[in-house]
Parts: C-alpha cells; structure tokens; sequence
C-alpha cells in the first residue's frame, strides 16, 4: 500500500516536471523567443511587430521575484532567530503560552487575508508616509516577511531545542552568563538548523503569488526601488494565465517563468540538502 | 571569595553529626541544614557535609538519593531547574554561597563542574579550553600557556598536541571527559565538582580519570559522586553515604568502609541492601 503511494507520487512528481518543462522549453525550440530575448528586460507581449514587439523579456520578474523573497528574508530571519531564541531560551513559559500558539494562527491564515491586509493597511500607510502610490517592492517585502515569519521561527525554535542541554550545562558550569551561553554556544550548535530556517523561508516567499500580487503594484519594471511598483515571476503568470491562448507563445513563455520559478525552487532545497547533510558530519 | 559579596561570616558549625571532630584539616566547604524541594519533592534533608581542602569526597548511594543533587547545590546549578528551592547555608571560607546576592557565575569560576556524559563543546580542543578564560579577558599568549597547562595536567598534551585545532568530538569518549577536566581546573578554580565522571567511559580511561582525580587533589578539593564502591574505595580520602535525601554517615574513607558505623551503611557496602 506505502508502495503504492510512493509510486503515485514518484509519478506525479516527475509528469508534472515533464510537463512544464516540455511546456517551458517550447518556445525556445521553436525559435519564437531566443534565450537572450527571455533574459533580457524588455517585456511587451501585446506590442505589434511594427513596434518592435512581442517582446518576451522576464528579467524584470526574476530579478522582481528574488527582491521581494531575499527583502523578506532579510527582515524575517533576524526577527524570527531572535523570537525563536526568546521562547526557548529566555522565556520558554511565555513563549509555549503566548508565541507558539501565535505561530500556529499565523501559519493557518490563508494568504488571500495577508494579502487583503497589506492592501488596506500597509499600502496606504506607505502612500501617506511617503508620498508614493504605496504600492510596490517595500509592500511586498512588508506582506511576506511577516508571512514567512512563522515559518523561520518554527523551524528555528526546533534546531536551537535539539541543541543537546549538556552543552548549556557545560558553559553555565565554567561561569558563563546566559547571553555568552545562547550567543557562544547555542547559536554555533543551532546554526545549520538555522540557516535551513531561512532558506525555507525564502522558498516559501519565492513561491508565494496572491498575496504579494495584491500588494506589488504589478508593472513591468526592474525592482530596484522600494516604493516603485514592480512585478514577480508568480504575479505576472497568476495575472495572465487565464487571459492567453492555450499554446501560444504568449501563453508559454508564462510556462518558462514557471519552469525558472521551479528551478529556483529546486536549487533552494538543495541547499537545505546539503545544509543538512553537513550538519551530521 | 574576595569578588564575591559578604553578606555575613558564620561560625563553621563544629556539632553537626557529619563533621568529623578528630578531623584537622581546613575546611574547604561545608554545608549547613541543606534542605532542597523540586516542587514537593524533598530530595535533599538537613544535610551538614563539609569537604576538606586538598581532599577527595566520594558521595556514594542507591540511585535517586540525591547525590547529584547535593552536588549541583554547591555550584548553584540548580538554580536553573524551576521550582527548585534550596535551603540552609553553604559556606566558602565563611561566606554563605546559597544566598541570592551571590553573584554565581564568579561562583561557578571557582567550583568547577564536570558531568556524566563527556560534554565537550562543538568546537576544536583548544577553543573548549579558552572559551570560559576568554570571556573574563586573557591574552594570546596567556591562552597558548593555560591550553598546554591544562592538557598536561590531564595527561592529554602529549595525546593532542598535533591536534589541537581539531574538533573536540573526534576525541574518544575518555579523552572527551579529561578534555571537560582540563576545561575546568583551566578556570583554576578551588573547588572540582565530579558527578559520575567515568561511568559512561571504558576501564582504560576509568582508570585514567581515577589516577588524575588523586594527582588533581594536590592542588584543588575535590568532590566526585560514583555509584562504584571500589573506585570510592581507592580514590578517595573521606565518603559520604546518602540515603532517600539524607546523609546517614561520613567518615574517612579507610574508617568506613573497613568499620561504618551505621547498620545501613554497612549493609549498602556489604550488598545487603534494599
Ligand atoms: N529536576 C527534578 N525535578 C523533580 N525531581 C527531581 C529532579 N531531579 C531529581 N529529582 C528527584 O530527586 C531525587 C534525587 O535525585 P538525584 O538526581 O539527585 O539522585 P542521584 O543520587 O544523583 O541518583 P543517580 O545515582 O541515579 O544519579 C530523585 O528522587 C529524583 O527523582
Ligand atoms: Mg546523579
């Protein structure tokens, strides 16, 4: 029977992998679109032919998608470490009572509300804050961070318990104070644990599309401003999936962002792998 | 204790059942009405125990009766179990430690402690070594000396030497637990607290921790809870018996095992026991 089930979902794995990337390759092989064309930043799909166009450039939504997913990271992962730190180490009463079930709600909200949050909240405050439409890579990075944040201190708060307590005992023992124990000690043991707390979480804000499709603004323009609007790889292909024609180019190149977003993927829990891998060395 | 606050001097209690009064030597420590409570639990009762300076104490006993316990009181590890409250005093050279002005980590500098499972850190030999001295401030050179001081003192330089920027789990479990020693008596602490430090190890390096225990008394009290008779037999200079949270005797150690002077201490030697 757990035969079966393997089988069923060794098969679904990889039919799917052949599907996108039967569908994501196509329109390289066919010559429509040239790789170069893919990676470039020029994005008019409904432009004529006398305007130069189409023009299939994803560029904008690949560098679109790791700005938000790496902001997010950047906020989120000190943030969730450190609130990871304060329920096993500092406040493990406090923390069991009030922050784990506040991990648990936050991981069970559907991502339509976060996104609907950022919309009515975050984005108008950044508009009055700072005078710009509000919407954009900072909203984006604002709305993931805190979706992501459950995620990394979850993870966090288990690398840093199986830390062994002979450990804890061994450093309290020669007289070192608590901080000297959690920053000497803990941190260095927890750290593979840790980093792999991150990079799922940078998975998981990569992978994301509703929310931060509510939030971005949704322009084809590079993410190199924090108040500009901007795009990422899973809000163009959620925009514009239903609006294409199956089979046409048009509709594959969302394919082949599909494939890179897959790929990308890929690559991040390989790095969780061999994280892991090193950490029973 | 001259860092540590004095809050007041007691008179070292001369009545107590356990004190031997043919006894000359200093007093290194002693306990005075030890009362310990994991919640409702008494694990510890009206213990007065002192340790003699430049001496070995075995604390001998049935399993849960409150070795460990008494032990992990004179370093103050068991503040750090919630809901445990210990009571009475413990001087140090006339200064009660079991006091909250205390400051316990200048404590624990001075009575070290080495557990029952090997714990060294996840880091190379030499840095276990200097992990603790570095945080109160030593130079390079200062480091360089305390390592190989410390390593020789256990017997380990001339086994690590080449090694010393290794991990420190490669170590066999035995060179782990003299490792954990060095690590200590590196604080130059005046106290060594040992709890079971050779029972998770193989005969050769039993054997080893037992013959540094003796070299070690020379120049710090020693304190080590084992649950093998003979070892307390050969290694130390006074024991004490614990029975379900009390001390039942405490003599010297040639004196009680050949002549206890309690019925059930003899019968916990002898196997009669339970
Ligand atoms: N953290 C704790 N909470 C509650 N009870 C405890 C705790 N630690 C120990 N005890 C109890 O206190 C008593 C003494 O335990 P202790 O560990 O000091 O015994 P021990 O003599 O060291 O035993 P062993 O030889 O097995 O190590 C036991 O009955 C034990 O169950
Ligand atoms: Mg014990």
């Amino acid at each position: 029977m757990t035969l079966v089930s393997a089988w069923v979902l060794i098969i679904t794995l990889f039919s799917l992998l052949y599907f996108i990337a039967s569908k994501g390759i196509a329109p390289f092989l066919h010559g429509e679109v040239t790789l170069a064309d893919f990676f470039s930043g020029n994005w008019g799909p409904s432009l004529s032919a006398e305007q130069g166009g189409p023009q299939y450039g994803a560029l904008d939504f690949i560098l679109g998608s790791l700005m938000v997913a790496l902001g997010s990271a950047v906020i989120s992962g000190p943030l969730g470490i450190g609130a990871a730190l304060f329920m096993t180490e500092i406040a493990p009463k406090a923390g069991r009572k009030i922050l784990q079930p506040a991990v648990e709600i936050l991981v069970g909200i559907p991502s339509v509300v976060y996104g609907f949050i950022g919309l009515t909240l975050i984005v108008p405050a950044l508009r009055s804050i700072f005078g710009e439409v509000g919407f954009g890579l900072l909203a984006g990075i604002i709305v993931l961070s805190v979706m992501i944040l459950p995620t990394i201190i979850s993870i966090s708060a288990d690398a840093i318990h199986s830390v062994p307590q002979g450990i804890r005992e061994g450093s309290y023992a020669l007289g070192a104070t608590r901080w000297q124990t959690i920053s000497g000690l803990v941190i260095r043991v927890a750290q593979p644990g840790l980093l792999t707390a991150v990079v799922l979480g940078i998975a998981r804000a990569f992978g994301e599309a509703l929310a931060v499709q509510m939030v971005i603004g949704n322009t084809a323009d590079l993410p190199f401003h924090l108040l500009k609007p901007m795009s990422t790889l899973t809000s163009v292909i959620t925009l514009n999936m239903g609006n294409t024609v199956q089979g046409s180019t048009y509709n594959n190149v969302l394919w082949s962002m599909a494939l890179i977003l897959l790929l990308m993927t890929l690559i991040l829990i390989l790095a969780i792998r061999f994280i892991a891998r090193r950490r029973e060395v | 204790m001259e860092k540590l606050i004095t809050p007041f001097r007691f008179q070292p209690k001369t009545d107590g059942r356990s004190l031997l009064t043919d006894e000359t030597r200093p007093i290194q420590l002693e306990t005075l009405d030890l009362d310990v409570y994991y919640g409702e639990k008494h694990a510890i009762k009206q213990v007065n125990l002192p340790l003699y300076q430049n001496t070995v104490t075995a604390l001998i006993g049935p399993s849960g009766c409150g070795k460990s316990t008494f032990l992990r009181c004179l370093n103050r590890m068991n503040d750090m179990i919630p809901g445990t409250r210990v009571m009475g005093k413990i001087l140090v050279e006339g200064v009660n430690i079991n006091d909250s002005r205390i400051n316990v980590t200048q404590l624990r500098r001075q009575i070290g402690m080495v557990f029952q499972r090997p714990n060294p850190f996840a880091k190379s030999i030499y840095e276990n070594i200097v992990f603790a001295p570095r945080l109160y401030g030593i130079s390079k050179k200062e480091q360089e000396k305390l390592v190989e001081e410390s390593l020789r003192k256990t017997g380990l330089w001339d086994e690590v030497k080449d090694r010393l920027h290794t991990s420190a789990l490669a170590l066999s479990g035995g060179q782990q637990q003299r490792l954990c020693i060095a690590r200590a008596i590196a604080m130059k602490p005046k106290i060594i607290l040992l709890d079971e430090p050779a029972s998770a190890l193989d005969p050769v390096s039993t054997g080893k921790i037992e013959e540094l225990v003796q070299e070690l008394k020379n120049e710090f009290t020693i304190a080590i809870v084992t649950h093998n008779m003979q070892q307390a037999a050969r290694i130390s200079d006074y024991t004490a018996y614990f029975y379900m949270g009390e001390l039942i005797e405490h003599d010297r150690t040639d004196v009680l095992f050949v002549n206890p002077r309690k019925k059930e201490t003899e019968d916990y030697l002898t196997g009669r026991f339970g």
